[in-house]
């Protein structure tokens, strides 16, 4: 038997080991955390964008609120801008221009819910997780889930209003320039913009100058007007600048060398685009069978909604104005000088509404509708075709390109944004692929090496010769190119091409 | 921690003996395990998961709710009036499938990513220490039973060993006066600095093989030289010389056992201060 039975020794050092231990360690991470530079508590390294924060936690975190979006906005916005790049509401405004969305969803994250830190200096802030987007829109990915592009699948008519066969000109272009490469002569007139994501307007000056209207080109004998309205004609020379509107248009800066007078006719030789003496001429004439469409006389071309957002024609119709206010400036009469003061002021006022994307724009008031044809010709008094036979010879330089309807050169869509909701690069593109393995739907190609050209519904203007998705996935699938959600779609609008967005409503 | 009852709270019971709660608890803690997985790799692959997402937030909750059904089994050892409340061998699974659950949704709680961060460095270090070690824990309280079982006949308390060992030496030095000269000789010479302490060796953990075998020889070479009538002391001597290494190795089990706690308990205590703080840490920023 033992002399005595010692008691059994307990864990109670080894509790006050761990005790001491982890009271030294909650001590010293809260240390740090609260007295020094929170490297120990931190959950990682931050990206290199935010890594000047790196010691100083209150720049991001708000104690019991974690990162709220306004710490994000105290760098990531200017200050007093209404409207901002960045949020849901944001995202709603300018993704679908649907100003009557700008509402803040009631799923809206937190920044730092897409834009995940303390991941290391080499994270990239901008490579949010598909999930993230897919959360809201539920299309799965890529390969499978995406819809056919808008353009493809619903696209916006685009009338074209030109007559422009691409082969012909591809043809002319290479014969012209000695070209071997086909795509060379595409960026003849698809000029790329210094940072190579989008191309320039096609412009007449620059691109179509050289070949149309030469010095040579005139327009037909050409009936002169009798002085009234009760015949068709157009007015020479001297006769608009008897008249206060043509002094306004310019007239007096016309070369009167330009005409020849033959009597009862005249001839305009040369002829330049938008020449002013045929565009006042026309609006003279359809003026005399549309009274009523007095604002389409503001612009030089048809007003056509589809492919011209309403501040495009008010801008332009400003223009016009401005133009006429400025011919009239050389008057010395100190009523028209009040006059013109008084115009200046009522134009920028009228500027600065249109840049409230709020205003209210009523394009209709640019429109010239066949109901509203002067009653003279309605009852038969007049004929209309005779007008519109001298329309047709005014224009008829005008008409190998475009169209005239209603006397009025009907607008070319020449900037055509038709990605509205995602970004292309082109240049990114360029290095691996050509530009007609993806723009296909003109049978260049094809063409260009015969001696006959295609049927017209091959090879016309209203092509819109855009790519498919299938086109894309042939190289953005898993494995192969990008294929995430941020490759092509931005949750933040680019805010140098927030207003391209706006042109484009959505309601249609 | 004292090796009591070989086979009893630790060796596996019979089917029979396993009662509804025993058979709950790995049930329970397998179910949890099998959803938690299913429901990162779920998450994982719609690319939707983030440690601090609503999933990874729940992951999180439930390893700090694995972790406080883990001390469960401290608490009842310190509150005698919660004793009545299961018993210990319940207690014992939840801690045990507690722990691993821990882990597991540890890992599944970082996304199976190894952290960035001193703090959840030192985290996640320790719940690995303290789960492994507990895992060694659990395989020396499965071995040690059969270990003694087979290599001791006796039961000893780790604090009688010395007054024990002592008690066998002096009736060792009896049993060699009484067997002679030689004997007492052999016995200053050669047993008595094995029989001075208890002794903690590696080579204890030989168990009987061990102990049949030390010194047999000797003893057998020392009866040719004893006369007939000192068999019997002699007999007692070698018996004596071996209940001495057979606390010797209840010695060495029981400081292995010993040092075992020394390195799972505190780190456990330090593992709830950082989980604790770590918790604190995501509330407050």
């Amino acid at each position: 038997m033992a002399r005595h039975y010692p008691p059994r020794p307990g864990r109670g050092r080894l509790h006050a080991a761990g005790a001491i231990i982890a009271g030294v360690a909650v001590l010293l991470f809260v240390g740090n955390a609260f007295i020094g530079n929170a490297a120990g508590v931190s959950n990682g390294p931050l990206s290199a964008s935010h890594a000047l924060f790196g010691r100083e936690c209150g720049t991001c975190h708000t104690p019991g609120e974690g990162t709220p979006d306004v710490k994000c906005r105290s760098c990531h916005e200017k200050a007093g801008d209404p409207i901002g790049s960045y949020g849901f509401e944001r995202h709603y405004l300018y993704r679908s221009t649907d100003f009557d969305r700008s509402a803040p969803a009631s799923s809206e994250v937190q920044c730092a819910s897409c834009h995940v830190e303390h991941r290391g200096r080499q994270t990239s802030l901008e490579r949010v997780a598909d999930a993230q987007c897919v959360s809201c829109h539920d299309i799965g990915d890529f390969e499978g889930g995406h819809p056919e592009f808008d353009f493809i699948a619903d696209p916006i008519p685009d009338p074209a209003n030109l007559a422009f066969p691409h082969v012909l000109h591809v043809r002319e272009v290479m014969e012209d320039e000695g070209l071997d490469d086909l795509e060379a002569a595409c960026v003849r007139c698809h000029e790329p913009e210094p940072e190579g994501r989008f191309f320039r307007p096609v412009s007449f000056a620059r691109h179509c100058d050289a070949c149309h209207l030469t010095p040579s080109t005139a327009t037909a004998n050409l009936p002169v007007a009798n002085g009234g309205d009760d015949s068709p004609g157009i007015l020479t020379l001297d006769a608009i600048r008897r008249d206060p509107a043509g002094i306004a248009a310019g007239a007096d800066y016309w070369d009167p060398n330009e005409f020849r007078d033959r009597g009862a006719l005249v001839q305009k030789r040369p002829v330049y685009h938008e020449d002013p003496w045929i565009l006042y001429n026309l609006n003279r004439l359809r003026s005399q069978l549309y009274p009523g469409a007095g604002l389409a006389d503001l612009l030089r071309a048809s007003a056509d909604p589809a492919t011209a957002a309403p501040p495009v024609l008010y801008n332009e119709a400003i223009a016009t104005l401005r133009a006429r206010i400025q011919v009239l400036r050389g008057d010395p009469s100190r009523d028209v000088q009040s006059e013109l003061r008084r115009l200046d002021d009522l134009l920028d006022v009228v500027e600065k509404r249109l840049e409230d994307p709020y205003t209210p724009t009523d394009e209709s008031r640019f429109d010239v509708r066949v109901t509203d044809l002067a009653p003279e010709f309605e009852s038969g008094e007049r004929d209309a075709n005779e007008w519109l036979t001298v329309v047709d010879s005014l224009t008829s330089v005008c008409q190998v390109c475009h169209v005239v309807r209603q006397a009025t050169i009907q607008r070319v869509q020449k900037d055509q944004r038709t990605l509205r909701r995602a970004e292309f690069d082109h240049r990114a593109h360029i290095i691996h692929v050509r530009c007609l393995d993806c723009h296909t739907s003109i049978p260049i190609r094809d063409w260009v090496s015969r001696e006959d050209d295609p049927p017209a519904e091959l090879d016309r203007a209203a092509i819109q010769n855009l790519p498919s998705i299938a086109t894309c996935r042939e190289c953005h699938e898993r494995g192969g190119a990008p294929d995430r959600c941020t490759s092509c779609h931005l949750f933040h609008p680019d805010r140098s091409h927030w207003s391209n967005l706006t042109r484009y409503r959505a309601a249609r | 921690m004292n090796v009591t009852s070989p086979g009893s709270l630790f060796s596996r019971p019979r089917r029979s003996e396993l009662r509804t709660a025993d058979r709950l608890v790995p049930l329970v803690h397998g179910g949890v395990a099998a959803i938690s997985l299913i429901v990162f790799f779920v998450s994982a692959v719609r690319g939707e998961y983030t440690a601090d997402s609503v999933v990874g937030i729940a992951f999180g909750i439930a390893a700090a709710t694995a972790l406080a059904a883990v001390m469960l089994y401290s608490i009842r050892r310190a509150l005698p009036a919660v004793r009545s409340l299961g018993r210990t061998r319940t207690y014992l699974q939840i801690h045990i499938q507690s722990g691993l659950l821990f882990l597991l949704l540890m890992f599944v709680h970082s996304g199976f990513r190894y952290p960035a961060g001193t703090l959840m460095l030192v985290l996640w270090w320790l719940s690995v220490w303290v789960v492994v070690s507990g895992l060694i824990g659990l395989a020396l309280q499965r071995s040690i039973p059969k270990l003694l079982d087979a290599s001791s006949s006796f039961e000893v308390n780790l604090q009688r060993i010395p007054e024990l060992v002592e008690d066998v030496r002096n009736r060792a030095r009896t049993a060699a006066m009484r067997a002679g000269p030689s004997a007492r000789a052999y016995f200053e010479r050669e047993l008595l600095p094995d029989m001075s302490a208890p002794r903690a060796a590696l080579s204890s953990l030989l168990g009987r093989a061990r102990i049949e075998h030390y010194r047999s020889e000797e003893f057998q070479v020392l009866r040719r030289t004893l006369p007939a009538d000192a068999a019997p002391m002699l007999d007692e001597l070698f018996r004596l010389h071996n209940t001495k290494l057979e606390m010797d190795l209840h010695y060495t089990l029981q400081r292995i056992l010993r040092l075992w706690l020394g390195v799972h308990l505190p780190a456990a205590i330090v593992l709830i201060g950082i989980v604790g703080l770590h918790v604190f840490f995501v509330l407050y920023f």
